[in-house]
């Protein structure tokens, strides 16, 4: 799914010769070949790739006979294709819902925030971390950084209850240290958002700025010490040798990223919410959790959740395609 | 050689399957079929062999329910608590698998997503306690996947039979829109269960030591808990003493609900937030021009900060710490346990008065018949002895045994007159090691339940003297609860919606307002808002259903 195309890459490795164990062998060149003869000589390849497959017809593809279910009323002893079609009707019901227009700006700002907030980071944190000369304080940054990914999302949340409090919690006492006010952050639409993607962030910071960190690592030397001999300051290098270099990955997260925008994670915000934040904390997949879920409407959450991927696949389209334009780095 | 074998042993297995089927009368692997047919076929069978020892494997009387040791798979849900051990591993399982001579292998549903998958892959257990929604039976019975058990009580349960015919809303609460019954309810009608929701609790030292009596108004409970705040630090007063505890507004356990019924607006908790009025009409009193009164009191007591705005925010498990600590760190608070079970620090106090001419009241619960406790589905093969293992549960002695813990063990006495003494235990640690308590289908009758004395000192004394000596008069009587009605399909996918809606606006509101206030001006929105959001309909569906049940 991630093949990203850079010039080069297609050419067979080892220059192309007639003898390396990627090359069509005898009469017909690369590219040509069935797919029959193309198994029969290298199969060992596609055994490797075969799991892969297998996974996702089992898991993405196989799954999908039951988006039936968003059209129809299902009935669990009808079953998927016996229970009666019922055309768009719960997707209308969503739509006319009141809670309809809500839920969608909700998880909409909620993750265009996220996504601001935590897309850039982890590549700024891999830059700096890349030019710190100690070794072990390197290193110490890495894990400090990494380590609360590994944090369940229950205690993360608990965390915050605990540190914010208005009463005992850490950030409250240090306003009033301060000589500010005591404040109800729990109960705060507005600090929901800004607690739900800094806890993020501080989270998933460290973790993916991996990636980076191994493309970082792959630049190829010399072009640094072309840099550094023309005087470049550090900065210049980050600006011309490392971001282009850095270029296709991050692009191509990104197009990833904006694949999700309308699947914000459920956990958190179901955790966090309460009846003071639910202005803001009530996105869509806590909407059909508790309504979907919770109450048995099965047809209705798959319908919520089929126009949520839908929506989601135009974004990852439109984005892709905007970026093959601009910068001829896709996914696609 | 070894193929001959594999040979017999196929034969053998098949004859036997063919045995059970014949012999099961219906009750085959077929489930269509056998749906239609069971009871019809079990009646015709029974009445021919009513003399011989056991039909399909089940003793006509006497224990073991069993002629021999047969399995039967049981759906439940996984224990609530810590504290309350696997299922296997409970005493009364164990004396219950001796006593009916069958063999319980526990199928455990870890939370409502288990459960859904069980019902929409009708992937089921033989029988099942504690599972399943409303929906949820009414599904699996349209599609033939559990049996009816009307037959199945007549002939094989007289507990069971003997309790519907005497109570005739517990009967008619359980037949689902064809009449017949699919599930056994659990029954209980212990007087401090059905009855009262949340006591009213107060710290009685704290009042001691400052020389107030127990407030009975609401400007007597002000001042009570203004006391308590100015005096934080002296005596058994701590410092961050919190002067009055509400979870949430709305929140049915623990909420600031009963603080509206001591202004005598009566409104309910539980699933609907609804109540009924004595002419039966459906009422939702939460938009009543009234309730301004007790808000605007409540958001006083916020402002003041006699209550703290955390309470707005806090989960379950803070609330339960902050209250439940001993030494408390709370004046007063609504909970249904006290956790002074001694009855001398926090002690229960009447709704106090607001003064308006109303009388006050506190809620009541409607839970003596819970739904959907024992079920049994079409694949199971010995529906009679499931059915004779429901009765043995509902004998009085496996009821309170499972309630109460085992007798002769460390929480339950029985007496040569047939009464039960309960022993003390803590709050929450209700005869853990050996009960599995309220989770499978008990039968506690009036008549049981009379015969069940606490030991001074228990919680469930405490409560039960609550009851009778403070609440008594005050408690929501429960002809004004909405019963546990049977919703169509299309019902309740729309209260579903309008449920969500209306509640969430409505909570969000009265927080906010007890956050920042804005009670007088922002009424009328909040009014319009709700109608908008179709609390109309909604009540229109619920009166709906409560007619059609009323007329069955």
């Amino acid at each position: 799914m991630m093949t990203t195309k850079i010039a080069g890459r297609r050419r067979p490795l080892g220059g192309g010769s007639q003898k390396s164990w990627f090359s069509p062998g005898k009469g017909g060149s690369a590219g040509q070949i069935s797919l029959r003869t193309g198994i029969k000589r290298h199969w060992q390849i596609y055994i490797l790739v075969l799991p892969a497959v297998l996974y996702t017809v089992v898991f993405a593809y196989g799954p999908l006979y039951g988006l039936v279910l968003a059209f129809k009323d299902y009935r669990p002893y009808l079953g998927y294709l016996e229970s009666p079609f019922v055309g768009w009707k719960h997707f209308i019901r969503f739509f006319r819902s009141n809670k309809f227009e809500q839920v969608i700006a909700n998880t909409l700002i909620l993750s265009f925030y996220q996504l601001l907030a935590g897309f850039p980071l982890p590549i700024i944190l891999a830059l700096c971390l890349n030019y710190i000369p100690s070794r072990p304080f390197k290193k110490l940054v890495q894990n400090i950084t990494y380590a609360p990914y590994f944090v369940s999302t229950v205690v993360v949340v608990s965390m915050l209850s605990i540190f914010f409090s208005q009463s005992t919690g850490m950030v409250n006492n240090i306003r009033e240290a301060l000589g500010l006010g005591r404040r109800l952050y729990m109960g705060s639409p507005t600090a929901f958002r800004h607690m739900y993607v800094w806890s993020g962030v501080w989270q998933s910071m460290g973790w993916n700025s991996i990636i980076y960190f191994a493309g970082l690592s792959s630049v190829d030397e010399t072009l640094h010490e072309a840099a550094r001999v023309d005087g470049a300051s550090i900065f210049q290098r980050i600006l011309y040798v490392d971001l282009p270099m850095l270029k296709p990955t991050i692009v191509t997260l990104f197009i990833l990223n904006t694949g999700k925008l309308m699947s914000v994670g459920f956990e958190k915000a179901y955790l966090m919410q309460n009846s003071l934040n639910i202005g803001a904390s009530e996105i869509i997949s806590t909407y059909v959790y508790s309504i979907g879920m919770l109450e048995q409407q099965y047809s209705y959450s798959t319908a919520i959740n089929l126009f949520n991927s839908v929506i989601n696949l135009i974004m990852v389209l439109t984005v892709n395609y905007i970026s093959q334009k601009l910068s001829e780095t896709s996914i696609w | 050689m070894k193929r001959n074998r594999l040979w017999k042993q196929a034969m053998a297995m098949l004859g036997t399957a063919v045995f059970t089927v014949s012999s099961a009368a219906g009750c085959g692997p077929k489930p269509q079929r056998q749906a239609e047919s069971s009871s019809a076929a079990g009646q015709t069978k029974t009445e021919a062999e009513a003399a011989s020892l056991a039909v399909n494997h089940a003793n006509r009387e006497g224990l073991p329910i069993a002629d021999e040791e047969i399995t039967l798979v049981v759906g439940v849900k996984a224990p609530a608590a810590a504290y309350q051990g696997p299922w296997q591993d409970l005493d009364w399982v164990k004396e219950l698998q001796k006593a009916a001579g069958v063999k319980l292998e526990f199928r455990v549903y870890n939370g409502n997503e288990d459960v859904n998958l069980m019902f929409t892959g009708r992937d089921y257990p033989d029988i099942s306690f504690n599972i399943g929604t409303e929906k949820q039976i009414q599904d699996a019975a349209l599609g033939g996947d559990v049996i009816p058990l009307n037959d199945l009580i007549d002939q094989w349960s007289p507990n069971w039979k003997r309790y519907f015919e005497e109570d005739e809303v517990a009967h008619k609460t359980c037949m689902l829109e064809d009449g017949r019954i699919y599930s056994l309810p659990m029954i209980r009608n212990e007087a401090n269960v059905s009855g009262l929701r949340d006591q009213w609790l107060i710290n009685k030292s704290w009042l001691d030591e400052l020389g107030l009596p127990i407030p009975s108004t609401t400007v007597e409970f002000y001042e009570t808990l203004k006391a308590f705040k100015d005096h934080g630090g002296q005596g058994s007063i701590p410092q961050n003493v919190i002067p009055y505890y509400v979870y949430g507004i709305t929140a049915n356990i623990g909420g600031a609900l009963d603080m509206f019924n001591a202004f005598g607006i009566r409104v309910s908790g539980e699933k609907y937030m609804v109540t009924v009025d004595d002419t039966g009409s459906v009422e939702f009193n939460y938009t009543d021009e009234a309730m301004k009164e007790p808000l605007l009191y409540l958001r006083r007591l916020f402002e003041e900060e006699l209550i703290p705005y955390e309470c707005l925010t806090d989960d379950n498990d803070t609330y339960l710490v902050k209250t439940k600590t001993m030494p408390g760190i709370v004046g007063s608070f609504h909970s249904r346990q006290n956790p002074d079970t001694a009855n001398e620090i926090v002690v229960a106090m009447a709704p106090i008065d607001a003064q308006n001419g109303k009388k006050p009241m506190i809620r009541s619960q409607g839970n003596r018949i819970t739904k959907n406790f024992f079920t049994i589905y079409t694949k199971c093969q010995y529906p009679e002895v499931a059915m004779r293992l429901a009765d043995l549960i509902a004998e009085p002695d496996w009821s309170v045994q499972a309630m109460y813990g085992m007798i002769g063990d460390t929480y339950t006495k029985k007496n040569e007159d047939g009464s039960y003494e309960l022993y003390p235990y803590s709050a929450d640690a209700q005869g853990a090691a050996s009960a599995p308590m309220n989770r499978v289908p008990l039968l506690i009758t009036r008549e049981v339940a009379d015969r069940l004395s606490y030991m001074d000192g228990s919680s469930q004394a405490q409560l039960a003297t609550a009851v009778a000596e403070v609440y008594q008069d005050y408690a929501i009587p429960s002809v004004n609860l909405y019963p546990g009605v049977i919703f169509s399909v299309e019902q309740t996918d729309r209260l579903a919606e309008l449920k969500k809606d209306l509640t969430d606006y409505m909570t969000n509101t009265f927080s906010t307002w007890m956050l920042e206030g804005g009670i007088e001006d922002g009424w009328e929105t909040y009014v319009k808002q709700m109608n908008d959001l179709g609390l109309e309909e909604y009540l229109s569906i619920l009166q709906q259903a409560l007619d059609d049940f009323n007329a069955r």
